[in-house]
């Protein structure tokens, strides 16, 4: 479920696609050039106001945030 | 500024009726609406649409040269004139008191070396029947456009693209690998333009046409070779004299000059010498209702400063949205951002109130190395020389306050954002990765078939395009050179520039763009030209006496216009029909399901980052100018 809204979430709004095989869950976003330090911001707003989560600064690293998996494992860390 | 078209065979003779020039002085009457003529000859068609500022009794156009030999139709100015019919053309009989007749007789005496001693802004047609030669003669810098075409033995020639495109014997056609260049470099590379089959008179380049064909040759360049050592307080002395007198000769006139304010160093340094030549001034500046990009609070400051007749103008987003495609009609192209559209409402105030030229201060920034973009490579540069340094990436945070750093800790972002090719310092694109990778993200939007014939190397193009070697100067010098060669002559100075002025018969005169400045320029040290990350150091060190505070101490500001908020705006929804299915399918380009991603985005208006506002402003833009320019031809 929330692996499910997170990818739709990007391929929706970094992807501008309904193909999900654009999209595997350990693909790395910034290698792919799906999420830069322009889009970064937009996907911690989606994480705080999905999940109700707060997103330190010290935790807006790549480990926490560069693909689906990671990403899913740093929200339910939080939840 | 004027308008000129023609058509050239020296291999058949032309038809003698004038029903194609005729037709394609029709779509140049913005440029030229005092007055419209054109001759026939049996080679060389000229015409000319004329926005009459020097010699307004006698100055129309064609203009010959004594014995009838020589026959030029001209836009733009020749500044030093004055003094070239003093000092070359004493005991020439002239017959006008026009800049243009200094043209013919010019060349009557020197031949095509004339044009080293011009300095102006100028776009030349001019035959010469003893020869049987037609030369297309375009300014240094790019200020003046002209654009060509050949068709069965005949040259047409013209101000604008769509002077062309009228006579039906141009054919108007997207060309993908200049749509390549435009994606990455907001400017097709010239000569090239985004149309197929047409091309530009390169800035500092001339074209001969003669019956053997047509050649190109360039005559002028940038430098920025061999550093002077002058010290400073030596070098702001040189600069200012040279400034003072671009200046005065850009107030020669024979109707009132005024002068756009932006707010920020450049416009208002221009204001202070105005000033202080004398000149009785009225001030033009944008206002915006969104508090980041509205200026109001410095012009106000400047303007009382220097006491001078201020306008304002606000330019909402309900008129962003509703001049959007008359924006495109007169840009020729598709644009990133809104931001023509303002200048071009600026310019149609500047003309209501009876102005047809405004001095300002476009080019301090290119010469000078005023943008983030030179700050950038310099920091780039930088941390090449450690790229395993946490700390020199974060230097980049003092730039691009829009990108929103401030809440990031991890310089992970800033590497993969700003770490492309980090190592590769002779590279010619070496400060463009960046943002060539924002604005190339449009290419994923297009149809597989488009999308496979991008798929160029841009680093080639760029070599064989630019007379320029890799390596031949630093990073800076070559962040200056390759923005000067593309983004100022292509989009500031054209689709900023002459297009948005002319759209509403407004002529544009930049005094940092007189070539003895630019020549200036690039023989100062860097250090005087960026200080540490201190940009345009040596104009804020001369004129730090001259103009407010405020305005020297404030950190820049880049001139920006609301995109997408703005755009949502239009009425009817008129712009959004322009990314229906329905057109998207006939238009060919673009993928109907992935547009209509970024534009559900855009209406729940969640599309707030610069790289979707860039996305969304150029897919629009590129389907208007598919529609007005392609399909309706």
């Amino acid at each position: 479920m929330l692996k499910d809204k997170l990818r739709l979430f990007i391929l929706e709004n970094f992807l501008f696609t309904d193909d999900q095989g654009e999209l595997n869950d350990e693909d790395s976003f910034m290698d792919q050039g799906i999420i830069d330090s322009t889009a970064i911001l937009e996907l911690i707003f989606f994480i705080e106001e999905e999940f109700s989560i707060k997103v330190e600064d010290e935790e807006m690293i790549p480990d926490n945030l560069d693909s689906i998996n990671k990403a899913v494992r740093f929200i339910e860390s939080k939840s | 500024m004027c308008g000129i078209s023609g058509l050239i065979n020296y291999n058949n003779t032309l038809p003698q009726d004038g029903h194609i020039i005729d037709a394609m002085l029709s779509v140049l009457t913005h440029r030229g609406p005092d007055n419209q003529s054109f001759v026939l000859t049996p080679h060389n068609h000229f015409g000319h649409t004329r926005l009459s500022i020097i010699d307004l009794k006698s100055g129309d156009q064609p203009i010959y040269n004594r014995d009838k030999t020589i026959c030029t139709v001209f836009n733009g100015e020749i500044y030093n004139y004055l003094e070239l019919r003093h000092e070359h053309l004493s005991d020439y009989p002239f017959y006008t008191e026009s800049d243009t007749e200094v043209i013919v007789a010019l060349y009557d005496k020197y031949g095509i070396d004339f044009i080293g001693l011009l300095n102006g802004q100028f776009a030349i047609a001019l035959y010469d029947t003893r020869l049987n030669k037609t030369f297309l003669i375009r300014d240094r810098i790019g200020i003046s456009p002209l654009f060509y075409s050949s068709n069965d033995d005949t040259v047409y020639f013209a101000s604008e693209i769509k002077s062309l495109l009228i006579t039906g014997r141009v054919p108007a056609k997207l060309d993908t690998d200049a749509y390549f260049d435009f994606i990455h470099l907001w400017s097709a590379l010239a000569p090239g333009t985004l149309f197929a089959d047409i091309n530009q008179v390169s800035p500092g380049c001339y074209v001969e046409i003669n019956r053997s064909g047509i050649s190109s040759k360039r005559y002028w360049d940038f430098d920025f070779d061999s550093p002077n050592e002058q010290p400073l307080d030596v070098a702001i002395e040189q600069l200012d004299g040279l400034l003072d007198d671009a200046v005065k000769i850009r107030l020669r006139s024979d109707v009132p000059v005024a002068a756009y304010l932006s707010g920020g160093l450049d416009s208002t340094i221009i204001l202070s010498y105005l000033t202080r030549q004398g000149a009785d001034l009225e001030t033009f500046s944008l206002t915006f209702d969104d508090e980041h990009l509205n200026e109001e609070r410095y012009q106000s400051e400047v303007a009382s400063y220097f006491s001078v007749r201020h306008h304002s103008f606000r330019a909402n987003y309900q008129l962003i949205a509703d001049n959007f495609i008359k924006t495109i009609w007169h840009t020729e192209s598709p644009l990133f951002r809104t931001s023509p559209t303002p200048m071009m409402l600026l310019s149609s105030e500047a003309h209501a109130n009876d102005f047809k030229v405004v001095l300002t201060g476009e080019g301090a920034d290119e010469i000078f190395g005023g943008y983030d973009i030179f700050k950038e490579a310099k920091i780039r540069e930088f941390w090449a020389r450690s790229p395993n340094s946490s700390w020199r990436p974060l230097l980049l945070k003092k730039l691009y306050p829009y990108l929103d750093f401030k809440n990031i800790s991890s310089t992970e972002y800033l590497k993969n954002t700003f770490g492309h090719n980090i190592g590769q310092t002779n590279s010619l694109l070496y400060a463009f990765y960046t943002r060539a990778n924002i604005t190339s993200a449009v290419g994923s939007f297009m149809q597989a078939d488009i999308k496979k014939q991008l798929e160029l190397d841009l680093e080639s193009r760029v070599q064989e395009h630019l007379p320029i070697t890799p390596g031949k100067y630093g990073v800076f010098n070559t962040a200056q050179y390759v923005e000067a060669k593309t983004i100022m002559a292509g989009y500031i100075l054209s689709s900023q520039g002459d297009r948005m002025l002319m759209a509403n018969s407004v002529e544009g005169r930049y005094p940092f763009l007189d070539h003895r400045v630019i020549e200036f320029a690039g023989k100062l040290k860097n250090r005087f030209k960026m200080n540490g990350l201190n940009e345009k150091y040596i104009l804020k060190q001369m004129v730090k006496n001259r103009i407010p505070e405020s305005v020297l101490k404030r950190p820049k500001q880049p001139y920006r216009a609301p995109d997408i908020n703005a755009l949502m705006q239009s009425k009817d929804n008129q712009l959004l029909d322009f990314l229906s299915e329905d057109q998207l399918r006939r238009n060919g380009l673009f993928d109907p399901s992935k547009v209509s991603k970024l534009v559900n985005k855009a209406i729940k208006g969640r599309a707030k980052s610069v790289k979707d506002n860039m996305l969304f402003t150029t897919i629009l833009s590129t389907q208007i100018w598919v529609d007005k320019f392609i399909q309706a031809h």
